[in-house]
């Protein structure tokens, strides 16, 4: 079952003879509960593709579906609301609220569609999430480590269609890194939770179901070749981790 | 109909009805009294100037008194008189039968203002109500259909209202209902290629304990040591067979959801130290060199039983993919997220194509003992998944490999 689906999305940021060609005539699908990761070296256009995915950045061309539904024909209130309501987005920076406490943090999407969250739920994520005796702390009394787990609960509170995940290693040493990964990868499996995470690196790209390699905006079908090349380049070539 | 009428709203019209009646008389009791005030204090001023005049001037008959009161054509010079002496300033140029006028007017102009303004009133609830009427008659209809099961994914209207948070709630339903749906059917299918799968596997070993059979009650003549071998080997393929059945039957049945797996909070070193009990032997007699590391207090939230025998089977194939003087290390340690058992071994390792298959129902590795069958690997892979756990691998062909299961808190 598909979940989303890009038509021909280009994203061109200036004009003419000095314009950058950011996202090239990338046409992609991504079934329901599938995991899938883009990866590309820096400047490669996966920033921008994903803020194109989550409706944060309008593209110049082209369609993004999400559920069968054209998310730019909307106007921007709705697509706010889409937003809030279906899409998940995990950043390299957590982004967090500092005034709020983790579980303020992980609710606010909640109360900001005025919507009481389900106490199971809640409960469940946070389990899950290892951060029940750090419900009333603060972001600044958390490792980055456990700030990304809070990010991650914020994320799926409101079970989105799709996860959005940005680097959400980058800054991040080995250990928590893994603790990270292996959370969006119970995601995945636990709640059929669709995620795309987008990364520079080869290694964590492997822990997905799929991988799409871009580069210079343009999207390849993830051939173990194109791969192949990017561990090259990077300098990746021992034998990678996979399910 | 414009509207349906049901209790809720025959009560929300009684209400409002009552509310304005009493807002209707209530102002019109007000103002009417206000009147009547009025009319009270032009009857005083006007008896009290009569009784006045008639005292200090008896000799004005009464008529001429009465026509004291008719109003004059022009009152200017009354009202010069009257400014002169400050008196009477705050009605200014109106005069009491004006006031009432006025008063009366205005009655007249508040009672039509509230009317017209609570009848608006009625129509703007009226049109919403029937707004939202509609909508829930829509999705009534949506869910009549999900009944029969029909999932249509209907577009989300993304309005900031309750009824759009309802029916985004009910859209997930569908999505969740259509998934089990085709899960079933996969689950059924998978049921079937099942029993398919065990027939196979089967077949192989019987055949062979058949052609040995038949070859011992052929051959009378066979020599002792010759027959001896046969034998064993009889043993040995129904002693595989027998670990097979059970094998496969546990993984139906835990893949047809009908085991309940008992998880409760274990030392992960336990696990271990049951998985190296069970497999000393076979360690030693391949010569391969076990060894623990393990995190005290690394615990996990599992069923003892099943999880041994996962490990176990996990244990097993790097035993079994060593060569002689190996080692198989088996770690385990504990974060805030999860507990992982590491098994690594630096045997002769998986090659990528082999590692997708690996936890495949019934694929045999290129260098796989005789004995072993990757169902095995199917079971571990089914038991930990269930008890949201998550199994990876990472190899090197001639290097090693190491498979780590994660247990999420």
């Amino acid at each position: 079952m598909e979940i989303l689906r890009t038509e021909h999305l280009t994203k061109r940021y200036g004009k003419g003879e000095s314009g950058v060609l950011a996202v090239d005539d990338v046409s992609i699908s991504v079934a329901k509960g599938e995991f899938v990761a883009v990866v590309g070296s820096s400047g490669s256009g996966k920033s921008t593709l994903m803020h194109m995915l989550g409706g944060v950045d309008r593209p110049t061309s082209g369609r993004v579906l999400i559920e069968d539904t054209d998310i730019y024909e909307m106007n921007d209130d709705r697509l706010a609301m889409f937003r809030r309501r279906q899409v998940g987005l995990i950043y390299q920076f957590y982004n967090l609220i500092p005034v709020l406490n983790v579980e303020e943090n992980i609710t606010l999407p909640c109360e900001l569609d005025g919507r009481r969250p389900d106490p199971e739920l809640v409960r469940e994520l946070v389990h899950t999430l290892g951060l029940e005796k750090r419900l009333d702390h603060l972001p600044n009394e958390l490792s980055g480590g456990q700030q990304q787990r809070v990010a991650i609960g914020r994320a799926l509170i409101t079970r989105p269609a799709i996860l959005l995940a940005d680097e959400p290693t980058g800054n991040l040493d080995s250990r928590a890194s893994d603790e990270i990964m292996a959370l969006l990868r119970e995601a995945n499996q636990r709640y059929r939770q669709t995620i795309i995470m987008i990364t520079h690196n080869p290694e964590l790209a492997k822990q997905a179901e799929r991988v799409l390699v871009i580069e210079d905006g343009r999207v390849s079908r993830g051939k173990d070749q194109a791969l192949h090349d990017l561990e090259l380049r990077t300098g990746d070539v021992r034998g990678g981790a996979e399910r | 109909m414009i509207l349906r009428w049901n209790e809720e709203i025959k009560k929300l019209i009684v209400s409002l009805g009552l509310f304005l009646a009493a807002v209707l008389i209530l102002g019109n009791m007000g103002i009417g009294l206000f009147r009547n005030q009025t009319r009270r204090e032009y009857t005083a001023l006007a008896a009290g100037i009569l009784e006045n005049i008639r005292q200090s001037y008896p000799q004005i008959s009464e008529e001429d008194l009465i026509r004291l009161l008719e109003t004059p054509e022009s009152t200017a010079e009354g009202r010069q008189l009257l400014a002169r002496y400050g008196i009477f300033e705050e009605y200014g140029s109106r005069t009491f039968g004006g006031q009432e006028k006025r008063l009366l007017y205005f009655q007249i102009g508040l009672n039509l203002f509230l009317i017209t303004a609570l009848a608006l009133g009625i129509f703007r609830i009226v049109y919403y109500l029937r707004g939202r009427q509609s909508r829930i008659e829509e999705l009534q209809c949506y869910l009549e259909q999900l009944s029969r099961g029909n999932y249509r994914l209907e577009l989300e209207e993304n309005r900031d209202d309750e009824l759009s948070g309802l029916r985004n709630e009910i859209y997930r339903i569908t999505v969740q209902l259509r998934e089990s749906a085709a899960l079933e059917k996969y689950r059924r299918k998978a049921l079937s290629a099942s029993v398919a799968d065990i027939s196979h596997q089967l077949k192989t070993p019987m055949t062979s304990m058949t052609i040995l059979l038949d070859n011992l009650v052929e051959n009378e003549d066979m020599d002792e040591i010759t027959r001896q071998r046969f034998l064993s080997e009889i043993r040995r393929q129904l002693t595989g067979m027998s670990w097979l059945i059970a094998t496969m039957l546990k993984l139906s049945r835990l893949e047809a959801g009908a085991v309940e797996l008992e998880r409760i909070p274990l030392q992960a070193h336990t696990l271990v130290e049951k998985c190296f009990d069970k497999l000393q032997t076979t360690a030693e007699w391949r010569e391969v060199h076990l060894e623990a590391e393990l995190q005290p207090g690394a615990s996990l939230t599992v069923d003892e039983n099943w999880t041994a025998e996962a490990l176990c089977n996990i244990v097993k194939n790097a035993i079994e993919h060593s060569a002689a003087g190996g080692n198989v290390q088996v770690l385990t340690r504990e974060n805030e997220v999860y507990t992982e058992i590491r098994v690594t071994d630096d045997g002769v390792g998986i090659s990528r194509e082999e590692r997708e298959k690996l936890f495949q129902r019934f694929y045999r590795g290129k260098c796989a003992d005789r004995d072993s069958i990757g169902i095995g690997l199917a079971l571990a892979k089914e038991v930990v998944e269930q008890q949201h756990g998550q199994i990876q691998v990472e190899s090197q062909e001639g290097k090693g490999t190491i498979f780590s299961l994660k247990f999420m808190k």
